[in-house]
This record gives C-alpha cells, sequence and structure tokens, in this order.
C-alpha cells in the first residue's frame, strides 16, 4: 500500500521542478547563444579580413605598376602622395641593401616573408606611440626591392569588440529574461500543482470537505477546469461517504432494538421452552423483518450506485400503474380505501420495469399505511415534456414541509421513536430509484394530504 | 421415491435442505464443491437439481451451462445469496427453471422442486393444447373464461382468473406468495405485505360461496394449496 508523502517532503517536489525547469531553459539559451555568437563572429571576421585584403591588393598593384612601367623613384612619389594624407596605411618600399625607399615603417617586420598575399601582423607606423594589428602583404620587385603594403586593421577590431560586447549584453540580457519569466512561470504552474496536491493530501488525510480554489470567474485555463472537475469528484465522494455512514449508523441503529427484542424471546425460550409456539413465530416475524431491511438497504445501495441501468427496457408507465393499482387494490378495499388509477393512456417510457415497479408498490404502501384516513388514494402514470410522471395522492394527514427532507432520508422515519414495522426505508428506495432513472421524487401538499411524484426524463434509446 | 441433488458447499445450509426435503420424503444426495456436484448431475438420476450460485471449484452458472450443454435437462433450482432484484432475474434468465435468493424457508424450496418437476413431466403427454381445466366440480374454460362451480356461473376479475388458473395448473402443490407474484403479476419483488393474501382470499370467497367443499386451502408458514384436504 502507497504511504501519503511525509509532510517535511512534499513541497521539495514543486520547487526542485522549478529549479529544474529553470536550469533547463538557461543552459538551452546559453548553448544557443554560443552557437549563435560563434557563427556571427565568424562571417563578420571572415568579411573584415576580405574587404582587407582587397584594399591592400590593390594598393600594392597600383604601386607595383608605377615602379615596373616608371622605375623606383617613381613608386616613391606615389607612395609619399598616398602618405601624406593621414590614413590606416603602413607602406614599406626598401632596396636590395633593406634601406628604406619610402614608406612610414622604419624596418622590414621581423619574420614576414618577401612575398606574401595576405598575413596578419603587429606593426609601429613612424608618427604612432603603439603598435596596431595590421593586414599585410608583401611583394618582390626587379633589382632585389621589396614593398610591404599593410592596412590597420584597429577600425575594424573596435567594431568587432563593439559588436561583440553588444551582442554579449543583449544576450545576457536575454537568459536573464528567460530565466526569469520561466522561473516565474514555472513556479506558479508549480504553485497551483502543489494547490490541486495539497487538497489531494488533505482529502486523504479524512479532511473530505477541502476542495480545489477556483477562480470564480473560472472556466479559464486548464488548471481552473482540473480543479472544478475534482471538486465535482470530490464533493460526489463526500456525499457518498456521508449516505454511507448514514446508512450504517441508521442500519446499526435500526437492527440494534429488533436485535434485541429478537435476543429477549431467544433466551425466554431457552428458559421457559415454547408450549404454545408464538415466541417461535414471533422469533421468524423479527427475522423476517431484519431480513427485509437489509435488502431494502442493499436495494438502495445497488440504486445509488448506478446497478440496474443496463436492464433498462421499452415499457408502458401507464399499464405499471394499473398492475400495482390491480395488485394493491383489494387489500386498499379491506381498508376502507378506494384505490384507483389514473392512466388510461400509454406512457410509453425506457425504464427498469422491476425497480418502478417496486418504488410505486412502496408508495402505494405507504399512501395506505399513513393516508388512508383520508379514503380516497389516486395513482396516476402521464406523459410529460420533459418525460414522464408517476404520482400517488392521499388525502390524509400529510408531511408537513419541515419534514419531508427528513421523511426522504433513508432510516428518515417521521416518529421519532421508531417501531419496528417498515424500518422507512420505502420512501428512500422509491427516491434512489428515481434518481437511477435520471429523475427525481418529490413530495408535495395535497391539500389535505400528500402527493408524490416520480418525475422520469425521456431516456436516451440504447 | 424423487432423488434430488443439493450442490451446496455450506455445511448448515446443506444440512438445512437436506434435513427439510428428507422430511418430505425425498431422498438427498449432496455434493459440496462444483466439480464433484457437476459429475453427479452428469451421471444423471435426478428428478431435481438444487443448485448453489456461488461454489469452490466451478461455479453455479458454469455448471448449469455444462449441463444444459450435455443434453442433460434435469430441472434446475438456483441458490443464491445474490437476492437482489436484478440478480434474481438475470438468474432466471440464465437457464435454471427457478431461482431462490437465500435466506429461504424450507417450506419455498419445496413448493418450487415440486412445481419444476411437474413443469417438466407433463410435456411428454401430448401436444394438445388444454382449453379445459376440470377439478372437482370446478369447471374453467381457458377460452371463454367462463369459471362455473357445480353448474353455478362464478364472475372473476382478469386478475382473479389469471390466479385460478395457476392454482389449478398446480393443483396439489403448495405454492408460495412469491411464486404467484412471479407467475400471475410478472413481479420479482416481495410487496412485503398481504397484498396476496388478500387476493386469495378474495378468489377463495367467491369459489366457496354457497357453503361448497373449500377448494383452496391456505398452508401455514408456506402459502397456498388448491385441492382435497
Amino acid at each position: 500500500m502507497p504511504t501519503p508523502p511525509a509532510r517535511g517532503h512534499r513541497p521539495r517536489w514543486p520547487r526542485s521542478t522549478t529549479a529544474r525547469i529553470t536550469l533547463l531553459v538557461f543552459v538551452a539559451m546559453v548553448g544557443t547563444s554560443a552557437i549563435i555568437l560563434g557563427f556571427i563572429a565568424r562571417v563578420t571576421q571572415g568579411q573584415l579580413d576580405a574587404d582587407a585584403r582587397t584594399l591592400i591588393t590593390a594598393e600594392r598593384e597600383a604601386i607595383v605598376a608605377t615602379f615596373n612601367r616608371n622605375g623606383p623613384a617613381a613608386a616613391r612619389d606615389v607612395i609619399i602622395a598616398e602618405l601624406l594624407i593621414p590614413g590606416p596605411l603602413a607602406v614599406r618600399l626598401e632596396d636590395a641593401g633593406h634601406h628604406g625607399v619610402a614608406g612610414n615603417l622604419t624596418a622590414w617586420p621581423a619574420g614576414l616573408p618577401r612575398q606574401t598575399e595576405f598575413q596578419r601582423i603587429g606593426l609601429l607606423r613612424n608618427g604612432h606611440d603603439a603598435a596596431e594589428p595590421f593586414a599585410v602583404t608583401s611583394f618582390t620587385l626587379a633589382n632585389g626591392y621589396r614593398l610591404l603594403v599593410g592596412r590597420s586593421l584597429a577600425e575594424e577590431e573596435r567594431l568587432t569588440a563593439t559588436l561583440t560586447t553588444s551582442l554579449f549584453a543583449a544576450v545576457g540580457l536575454a537568459l536573464l529574461l528567460a530565466t526569469g519569466i520561466s522561473f516565474l512561470v514555472t513556479s506558479a504552474i508549480a504553485r497551483r500543482i502543489e494547490n490541486i496536491a495539497n487538497v489531494a493530501v488533505a482529502v486523504s488525510a479524512g479532511d473530505l470537505a477541502r476542495r480545489v480554489e477556483v477562480q470564480a470567474n473560472g472556466a479559464g485555463d486548464a488548471f481552473d477546469r482540473l480543479g472544478t472537475a475534482l471538486n465535482a469528484m470530490l464533493a460526489r465522494i463526500e456525499t457518498l461517504v456521508d449516505e454511507l455512514r448514514s446508512v450504517t449508523d441508521g442500519l446499526a441503529h435500526d437492527l440494534r432494538s429488533p436485535l434485541t427484542r429478537l435476543k429477549a424471546r431467544i433466551d425466554r425460550v431457552q428458559r421457559d421452552g415454547d408450549s404454545s409456539g408464538t415466541d417461535i413465530a414471533a422469533i421468524g416475524t423479527e427475522a423476517d423483518a431484519l431480513l427485509a431491511m437489509l435488502e431494502n438497504s442493499l436495494e438502495i445501495s445497488r440504486a445509488e450506485a448506478g446497478i440496474g441501468r443496463d436492464r433498462f427496457v421499452a415499457m408502458d408507465l401507464a399499464a405499471l400503474a394499473r398492475d400495482m393499482v390491480d395488485m394493491y387494490e383489494p387489500l386498499a378495499d379491506d381498508n376502507g380505501v378506494r384505490l384507483t388509477a389514473i392512466a388510461a393512456d400509454a406512457v410509453p417510457i425506457t425504464a427498469h420495469r422491476e425497480l418502478l415497479g417496486r418504488a410505486l408498490s412502496n408508495l402505494i404502501d405507504n399512501a395506505l399505511r399513513y393516508g388512508a384516513a383520508g379514503g380516497v388514494i389516486e395513482v396516476a402514470a402521464e406523459a410529460t415534456t420533459a418525460g414522464a410522471r408517476l404520482t400517488v395522492a392521499d388525502h390524509g394527514p400529510g408531511i408537513a414541509p419541515a419534514d419531508r427532507d427528513g421523511a426522504l432520508r433513508r432510516f428518515g422515519r417521521l416518529d421519532a421513536a421508531r417501531s419496528a414495522r417498515g424500518a422507512g426505508l420505502g420512501l428512500a428506495l422509491a427516491a434512489a430509484i428515481a434518481r437511477l432513472h435520471g429523475g427525481a421524487l418529490t413530495l408535495h401538499a395535497n391539500q389535505p394530504g400528500l402527493r408524490v411524484t416520480i418525475d422520469l426524463p425521456q431516456q436516451d434509446q440504447g | 421415491m424423487t432423488r434430488i441433488l443439493c450442490v451446496e458447499d455450506d455445511p448448515t445450509t446443506a444440512d438445512y435442505i437436506a434435513k427439510g426435503l428428507g422430511e418430505a420424503g425425498f431422498a438427498v444426495d449432496i455434493a459440496s464443491d462444483g466439480r464433484d456436484g457437476l459429475a453427479r448431475a452428469s451421471d444423471g438420476g435426478y428428478d431435481a437439481i438444487v443448485l448453489d450460485r456461488m461454489l469452490p471449484g466451478m461455479d453455479g452458472l458454469s455448471i448449469l451451462s455444462a449441463l444444459r450443454a450435455d443434453g442433460i435437462t434435469t430441472p434446475v433450482i438456483m441458490l443464491s445469496a445474490l437476492a437482489s432484484l436484478d440478480e434474481r432475474v438475470k438468474g432466471l434468465h440464465s437457464g435454471s427453471d427457478d431461482y431462490l435468493g437465500k435466506p429461504f424457508a424450507v417450506a419455498e424450496l419445496l413448493a418450487r422442486i415440486e412445481a419444476v418437476r411437474r413443469r417438466t413431466a407433463p410435456a411428454a403427454q401430448g401436444d394438445v393444447p388444454v382449453t379445459r381445466l376440470l377439478y372437482e366440480d370446478l369447471d374453467v374454460d381457458l377460452l371463454t373464461r367462463r369459471v362455473t362451480r357445480a353448474g353455478r356461473r362464478i364472475d372473476l376479475q382478469p386478475r382473479e382468473f389469471r390466479l385460478l388458473e395457476f392454482l389449478l395448473s398446480h393443483r396439489d402443490q403448495v405454492v408460495t406468495r412469491t411464486m404467484l407474484l412471479e407467475d400471475v403479476w410478472d413481479y420479482h419483488f416481495d410487496p412485503g405485505t398481504n397484498v396476496i393474501d388478500v387476493h386469495v382470499s378474495r378468489l377463495r370467497k367467491k369459489l366457496d360461496e354457497g357453503g361448497a367443499k373449500p377448494l383452496l386451502h391456505t398452508v401455514r408458514g408456506a402459502g397456498y394449496r388448491l385441492g382435497k384436504d
């Protein structure tokens, strides 16, 4: 058997769910951002490099063309002209003896090959305080001359740095937001689940009256629907448990007195013998009453549990009313009561014939028992707009409105001190049978007397 | 001698049945579980079988369907603690000849055994439909619904006629109140009060009017019997 979770253990579950989901969102965000950032960095770098390369290659081509056409002096003039305007360029043209001819670099950078298409390298230009990153190309010319053309990448790197910083900032902000939102959402969900779980725990601990809080206007979200459904289920369970309790209590109460009488009679027979046989006969009668009470009670429970719906058949309610009047008419006649059926027209319904017969017989029996003084009892079956109605009306003393609910309860008898006869199950069973059919039993004033109606809805076929 | 097989696992109930039926002049064999019961019942030779619905080994309904599948037509009365209305009706529809809820009176069981035995017996007699029932000086025409006793016309209500017809077809047998309720009214619940008694006494009054010899007798603690004293 599963044991209910310990109290201290319970709240950890939703919290760890919150943490887990938040962590999951965080990790997913970090992973996605890393991929996006890496991609952006690669693409940006590639594009910047390509731009620098195109520029320095064009510069180099121009100088080389001038050198080849007009000689070193012309090339030197071009270079000087280029460097007149401050810019990102770094140039060095030197002869075979490594003497600088033109340019803004004091020496050929160590390790740079005589001829290369593209290379990144740090350079200190004349007139600058610090080395800068450069994209560099070098070329060997005629007569041992060689040329270096470079373009500072400082501007681009600053741009990249700004871009990277803002990207990281944006991603960081997004991460923070996502984590926060996922935390809020998850903990809100967890709170509502916890709320439901708490109710379940309280109910299992015995507090059947606990209900899930549902927003007042709430046909809202899935949680409200879950809560509403759960509450309906709990209400049904509570009703059933209450009913079971009242049956058990009632049975215990009602069985006690006849059983005590039974035991007293048995003791007497044991002591004195039973020459006339009256005690044994009385014991038999008591036992029969007890069995009838038990059977009625079980039949009510079965009806309440919905057992018997599979045995519904198409039948005529009017014929049933006539049958029962026919069955009780001689008995009523003997008691000086005129029992009449008002059920000439057929009333086709789908119902449990035996159980409805039993319900009607209980009602007629009650009317004879308590309403015989009125002299006339009418039993009617009629079709209504909603379905069909059975009525048993007497002209006896009736039941005061305040007492009607009590009369419908199991074991609810109007005389407070219950006698052995008729354990007050008749009306309760009839009401249970009405409910089994989706209908209702109602008590009305008949002025004078009592009018009991059983309203049956039209059953869906099949 | 009439032989009855009683398949019942509860020794107290089995004793109760054996003793009650024994006193009524039946020879009773007891089988205390389902398999034994089926084996004995299959050997045949019994006039009726009293079968408990819930048994160890094999339940009553399975035994019943096994017997019927083997072509054994011995009448079966099913006993059951499942005595709710639904169960009673279900039991009757399952192929048993009668169904009796526990607890029951031996008188009721006896009456029902008699009834199922006779119900199966005269089927062999012939296939001419019975249109007239005669008993002593009572003459009942089933077609015209005319009833006379010693030439005196008796007016009966339709329900009284059905009651008389049932009692006549079970003449010299005890019929219980519940049997009447089930056959004449076709309801299986017990209306409890003396509803049926009043019907019977009305019929009796009409039959015996004019100081004729009583035909319809009350059997104490059991029911009624139409026949000789």
